[in-house]
């Protein structure tokens, strides 16, 4: 049987560092860019950080892949193509890839360099799979957030790409590459960041023992000291709906996904990778969320019948998240 | 610059939606109507008939009428879904890039029309989706104005923008109507039936956002009329119009009032936010890029 690889998507140097250290099989990293001043600056590399970073996976043999999936506005566009060509010259092992353009400079420029379709190209159907392929030889899809495992078994019966699918961490309600909640908030084009609620707009106050969390101004949510801290975005705001008279989390509540219930349901829809999403995580979720889900894979790879979520695998996620709940996203049903 | 008319959620029912169209047909302003439900697959009220019943009085009002698929599509049930209603229009607005790649693969004659959110921020990506045979370009809600300008000169094909409306801003796999009734989109009992839209205000009681099930639109209407001296100087072809189903006449009106000088645009604008109950955005989503 194939196994499946592990691959964490990583923030600073030194995230990016313990993931290649808990030898996972590859690290996806950010690169800033000079023109973007609305970034987390924590979560994107400097050109130094990136080349230290390229340097340590490589000696120890893991993947590493430039992740620029951003939509570049005219006057962003040369920059992207400047990075391409340092993800191309830094011999880097891969680039995630989402904006037409950027796909086209690279296929047609850097024919060697390959290609992961980030799942902000919205490839949520086989039929956009098979025409990114077509048009631009990419070698892998990383799968939107939107799909359920019956879809993502009929993509996988009809291509033959490495099909990626997020795991853990963070999760989209709305389908990626498409949402402009932030944009409304902010008057800047969240795709062309490639994120929403930049942090330079985020505020966070405490009133009279309440939290108040606001982008650009608009206030998001309300927290008593009881309630889970999370990072302010749109869609996880708090507000009232006038139709119900309800106030609550029209869209969604601070959730984070965790397919560790369903690995054996997951795997066996015959996707190649499994991924971290860990880009805003400490090193120690870096740490903790990579060793459980390398022992997931273990555990079912040695024998798939008798795999179960372990207790000490649950015992070190409850220590890291203590008061998180977690979520499968829309794999079992939407 | 002539008026287009965006797709309407369907769940306003059978009646409503004939009402609204017969409505945009006698309009003499409007040249292209977009039909479809972009949203939710398991929304039954556009089937075949009513789709051609529209069609046909619209092509009598003189409109041509361009079927706008599904935006966010997964399976192949979803394709074949669309597939039924695409053959009975004059053209094809594709809101997923898989459509273009199956159309192609079937209808080598069909016109296509690359709707807003397939993404296009700048020239290249415009110009690629132009040279995979698309006949018309939508463009999105959130290009900077400069982007704006450099895709208007360099496209050979002509360009529509969105003008006026709820925008539709985010779609999702979850239904966010049945959410609020406490069901799953599966179980979802087809809510969205009963209550159409609803409303949604931060917790400091500001308007924000309009949801009808899957789809997250603006709470405010944009309404980017000011800039229409920009906007006419670009060589947009189509200016495209999400009306408010009730007052689709009145907007068209102003709206073409305004681009044909006919109400002066400071008029036209008092009217239009007489006609959003007060709750107009004048603003672009992304003007500039600091």
């Amino acid at each position: 049987m194939k196994k499946t690889k592990l691959k964490v998507v990583t923030g600073g140097l030194p995230s990016l560092k313990k993931a290649v250290e808990q030898g996972v099989d590859g690290v996806y990293t950010s690169l800033s860019l000079p023109i973007s001043i609305y970034h987390f600056s924590g979560s994107k590399l400097s050109l130094g950080d990136l080349k230290a970073g390229i340097d340590y996976a490589h000696s120890k043999k893991v993947e590493i892949c430039l992740i620029l999936d951003l939509f570049p506005q005219f006057l962003q566009i040369d920059e992207c193509f400047k990075a391409i060509e340092t993800a191309y010259h830094l011999k880097m092992d891969g680039i995630i890839l989402a904006d037409l353009a950027l796909l086209k400079y690279t296929s047609e420029n850097f024919p060697s360099l390959p290609i992961w379709l980030s799942a902000r190209a919205g490839a949520s159907n086989l039929e956009s799979i098979k025409l990114f392929e077509r048009k631009f030889k990419i070698k892998g899809v990383i799968l939107p957030q939107v799909l359920t495992l019956d879809e993502i078994k009929e993509i996988r019966d009809f291509s033959n790409l490495e099909l990626e699918v997020f795991v853990f961490g963070p999760i989209c309600i709305n389908y990626e590459g498409r949402c402009l909640l932030s944009s409304y908030f902010t008057n800047i084009s969240d795709n062309s960041l490639s994120l929403c609620s930049p942090t330079e707009l985020v505020e966070l106050g405490n009133e009279d023992g309440i939290l108040k969390m606001r982008l650009n101004g608009y206030l998001l949510n309300e927290l008593s000291p009881e309630e889970l801290c999370y990072y302010p975005t749109p869609c996880r705001g708090k507000y009232f709906n006038l139709f119900t008279g309800e106030k609550g989390y029209s869209f969604q509540s601070p959730l984070l996904l965790n397919a560790l219930s369903i690995f054996p349901q997951l795997i066996k829809t015959g996707i190649d990778t499994v991924i971290i999403e860990g880009r805003q995580g400490s090193k120690r979720f870096i740490k903790e969320s990579t060793f459980i889900f390398q022992q997931a894979l273990k555990v079912y790879f040695d024998n798939p019948a008798t795999y179960k979520v372990e207790e000490v695998w649950q015992k070190r996620l409850d220590a890291l998240f203590a008061r998180e709940k977690f979520t499968l996203g829309c794999f079992l049903t939407k | 610059m002539k008026i287009s008319i965006g797709p309407i959620p369907t769940n306003f029912g059978e009646e409503k939606l004939i009402h609204f169209y017969q409505e945009v047909a006698s309009l003499p302003q409007v040249g292209r109507v977009y039909v479809g439900e972009i949203g939710c697959s398991k929304r039954e009220v556009l089937d075949r008939k009513l789709f051609s019943r529209i069609r046909d009085f619209l092509e009598r009002g003189g409109k041509e009428v361009i079927f706008s698929t599904q935006v966010l599509a997964t399976t192949k049930e979803d394709f074949k879904r669309n597939n039924r209603l695409m053959k009975l229009a004059d053209g094809v607005e594709v809101n997923s890039l898989g459509f273009l790649n199956f159309i192609q693969r079937q209808y080598y004659q069909m016109p296509l029309t690359i709707g807003p959110t397939l993404n296009i921020y700048n020239p290249i990506d415009a110009e690629i989706l132009a040279s995979w045979g698309a006949s018309q370009v939508v463009l999105g809600f959130d290009l900077n104005f400069e982007s704006l300008k450099k895709v208007a000169k360099s496209l050979k094909v002509p360009l529509e923008l969105p003008v006026y409306g709820h925008f539709p801003l985010a779609y999702s796999w979850c239904c966010f109507t049945a959410k609020a009734f406490g069901r799953e989109r599966k179980t979802c009992g087809f809510a969205c039936y009963k209550v159409k839209e609803m409303l949604l205000e931060n917790l400091e009681r500001k308007t924000l956002f309009l949801v009808n099930g899957t789809v997250i639109y603006s709470g405010k209407v944009f309404s980017l009329l000011s800039h229409l001296p920009e906007i006419e100087a670009l060589g947009i072809k189509y200016l495209r119009v999400y009306p408010l189903i009730e007052k689709v006449r009145e907007i068209v009106e102003t709206i073409d009032g305004a681009i044909s000088k006919k109400i002066p645009l400071s008029k036209a604008k008092k009217i239009l936010f007489s006609l959003s109950n007060k709750k107009l955005k004048s603003q672009p989503m992304v003007r500039k890029y600091d």
